[in-house]
């Protein structure tokens, strides 16, 4: 079974760059520093940031930069299958650890020596790309906590079909078992790469195809993102609209 | 059968012979038939006396050989495991299959990492979501002897990077042809354990163990399996040739570090230079120009043509890895090939050509090689008594119908005895 049918054209529609529609809404806790949710297509994510607050864990105290706590984890309901352990198996450990590694990368974290930032994702509901849509959601509440970072990091994950047309932003039924898929999270543009994930084989000639797709796919997400949070922070100080584009 | 009734003529008699025939005979006659048929009994009943005695000594025999047997097989095999009971025969007649878990410890000497990678197989029951296929485990130990941060029981952050690659490796790229480690679909498959035992760590830790593994799947033979429809036999080595994995293909991790974009990624960086290094980005390549995985430890910030470079030094380095696990495991065959050679030409007949390249090896293959070279002549020495056990079963079996002959000839004279002492009342009303 291929990705694209002979016109084409996806199972869902789109073409094979097209990314799927992107709602979001930061602010949803008020108890929360800052907080975000996200959907692309059918995945659904929220994601709550707390902190730079003080370290609670003496033994992890970094004297010279802060802490990037990250925890991920996928609700029972968020599959079709229902899933026993909603966090602790293997998958959401390795996500938090690819989470923290990338932002890592993206928050500057000189400016708050012996401190700790806690980002927590919930997976609502799973249709694909889970990964991506973790980390831009928790790029969005990162944004609404105030946290300094040198970019907005946009995320995508990209899928090489038969022949080798990479079809960005795969959903749940494009992730066969069998279909390489490639997760790249850019932090300021395209060329800087903080995510670089691949599952199942992958000719190194389609490799580079599939990479380029889904570095000009994150371009599309990071506009997406700039918009949702430039109309945030319009509405927060009650500019007018017109005014979105200088931030 | 007896029926009460008169006679017409009781100077004659129709006398059953057998197959159906019947005779007429006068009193005289039949009196002489009897006898001499009475006689002829007796006769084979002495005969098959003689020979009762003979054919349960000759199964005593039997059953203390297997015995030894038996005792020889769990003296020179102290890693057995579990002993399965198939009954072959009715008559007290056992075959034992003997169930051993493979090792092939193989360990990888590199010019600073040292791995020991053990692997084992078992048998398990699959869980319910693929039920026809097998599972492959990874155990990573870090030791204390690899370096001085490691400690005892934890993994630490260097070892769950290296449990994660391996995993990926193992799991999800399809190294192994998981489908043909299935016995029954959804109640018995091989499961393989990966141990990885890290006995010196000096950097690209996960490039010599992702080596290692590799080496030591190809290196692995698991015994052989007989699915009968409502058994499964699983063979010693010593009865059939153990069997290698399917390998599809061998990826080969290569790391690269990096420090800054502007300057070119480091190749196979020591233990110091991954101190100074951002990070690492791991690139794992088949001989087929596949890119299996893309991991990366620490912070990086990476762009597209630092990536494909990467990719393309990857892919030199993994063809020349390639080839030298293929020449590794090629001349492993070929010394183990000329060791069974050796063994096999001294219990049976061999041309010249053959025993003389396997003599001129011996000599250099023993010093090696000692202790497998003794396990196995024990083991063929065993396996020659199979034929004499064979023969000896199916003499059991002959008598087995010997006897039951005899029983039936017992009730025959029984029945005889019965028309004697009726001939005789006979005789007796007749004259009176």
């Amino acid at each position: 079974m291929n990705i694209l049918s002979e016109h084409g054209f996806r199972q869902d529609g789109r073409r094979p760059n097209q990314i799927r529609n992107i709602n979001c809404k930061l602010g949803v806790y008020s108890q929360a520093d800052g907080s975000a949710y996200l959907e692309q297509g059918n995945t659904k994510v929220l994601c709550a940031v707390y902190g730079p607050h003080d370290s609670r864990q003496r033994s992890r105290i970094h004297e010279d930069r802060c802490i990037i706590n990250c925890q991920y984890s996928m609700a029972t309901f968020s599959t079709v299958e229902r899933r026993e352990r909603p966090r602790g198996d293997r998958r959401a450990v390795e996500f938090a650890r690819l989470m923290e590694k990338v932002f890592e990368s993206a928050i500057i974290t000189t400016m708050y020596p012996c401190s700790q930032i806690d980002i927590f994702c919930e997976l609502l509901q799973g249709d694909g790309s889970h990964l991506a849509t973790c980390v831009n959601a928790a790029t969005l509440a990162l944004a609404d906590a105030g946290v300094p970072v040198y970019g907005i990091v946009a995320a995508v994950s990209s899928a090489c079909s038969l022949g080798g047309v990479a079809c960005v932003d795969v959903s749940a039924r494009e992730e066969m078992a069998i279909v390489p898929r490639l997760t790249v999270a850019t932090l300021m543009n395209q060329d800087q790469i903080v995510l670089i994930e691949l599952e199942n084989r992958v000719h190194h000639q389609h490799l580079e195809v599939v990479m380029k797709s889904a570095c000009e796919a994150s371009e599309k997400v990071r506009s997406c993102l700039k918009t949702a949070i430039g109309s945030h922070i319009s509405s927060a100080l009650g500019l007018a609209s017109n005014d979105v584009n200088s931030a | 059968m007896y029926i009460s009734a008169q006679m017409e003529d009781p100077a004659k008699f129709m006398i059953d012979i057998g197959t159906g025939y019947f005779v007429e005979m006068s009193n005289e006659q039949a009196a002489d038939y009897f006898k001499r048929k009475q006689q002829y009994l007796k006769k084979q009943m002495e005969t098959i006396e003689k020979i009762l005695p003979e054919k349960q000594q000759v199964r005593n025999i039997i059953m203390e050989n297997l015995k030894k047997k038996i005792q020889l097989l769990c003296a020179h095999m102290p890693a057995v495991s579990e002993l399965m009971v198939v009954n072959v025969m009715n008559f007290a007649a056992l075959k034992l299959f003997l169930v051993q878990s493979w090792e092939h410890v193989l360990q990888l000497l590199d010019i600073r990492n040292k791995i020991f990678v053990q692997i084992s197989c078992n048998l398990t029951e699959p869980t319910s979501a693929r039920g026809n296929m097998g599972s492959v485990e990874v155990h990573v130990r870090m030791s204390p002897m690899a370096a001085p941060t490691y400690e005892d029981g934890k993994l630490g952050s260097k070892g769950i990077e290296l449990m994660r690659v391996l995993e990926i490796l193992l799991r999800d790229c399809g190294v192994i042809d998981l489908e043909s480690l299935c016995i029954r679909k959804y109640k018995q498959i091989w499961s393989i354990r990966v141990d990885v035992h890290i006995l010196d760590d000096d950097g690209s830790l996960i490039d010599c163990a992702s080596v290692a593994v590799l080496t030591a799947l190809v290196h692995f033979k698991r015994p052989d399996v007989n699915v009968l429809s409502d058994s499964v036999i699983i063979y010693g080595s010593s009865q059939k040739m153990p069997i290698p994995l399917n390998i599809y293909h061998l990826p080969i991790c290569v790391s690269f570090g990096v420090y800054d974009d502007t300057q070119p990624a480091v190749l196979d960086p020591t233990d110091r230079e991954e101190m100074c290094l951002k990070g690492t980005l791991i690139v794992a390549v088949n001989k087929r120009h596949e890119i299996c995985t893309l991991h990366q430890t620490g912070n990086l910030v990476l762009n597209q043509d630092l990536i494909m470079q990467c990719v393309e030094t990857a892919m030199q380095r993994a063809i020349n890895v390639s080839e030298l696990i293929s020449s590794v495991i090629t001349d492993d065959n070929l010394k183990s090939g000329l060791v069974s050679l050796n063994i096999l030409s001294s219990h049976q007949c061999e041309p010249n050509e053959l025993i003389a390249p396997a003599v001129k090896n011996h000599a250099l293959i023993i010093g090696e090689r000692d202790d497998k070279v003794l396990i196995e002549e024990d083991l063929i020495q065993i396996g020659s008594e199979d034929q004499e056990l064979i023969e000896q079963i199916a003499e059991i079996t002959v008598s087995q119908k010997i006897l039951d002959q005899s029983y039936k000839g017992r009730t025959e004279m029984d029945d005889v005895n019965d028309l004697l002492d009726s001939i005789e009342e006979n005789f007796a009303n007749s004259h009176s």
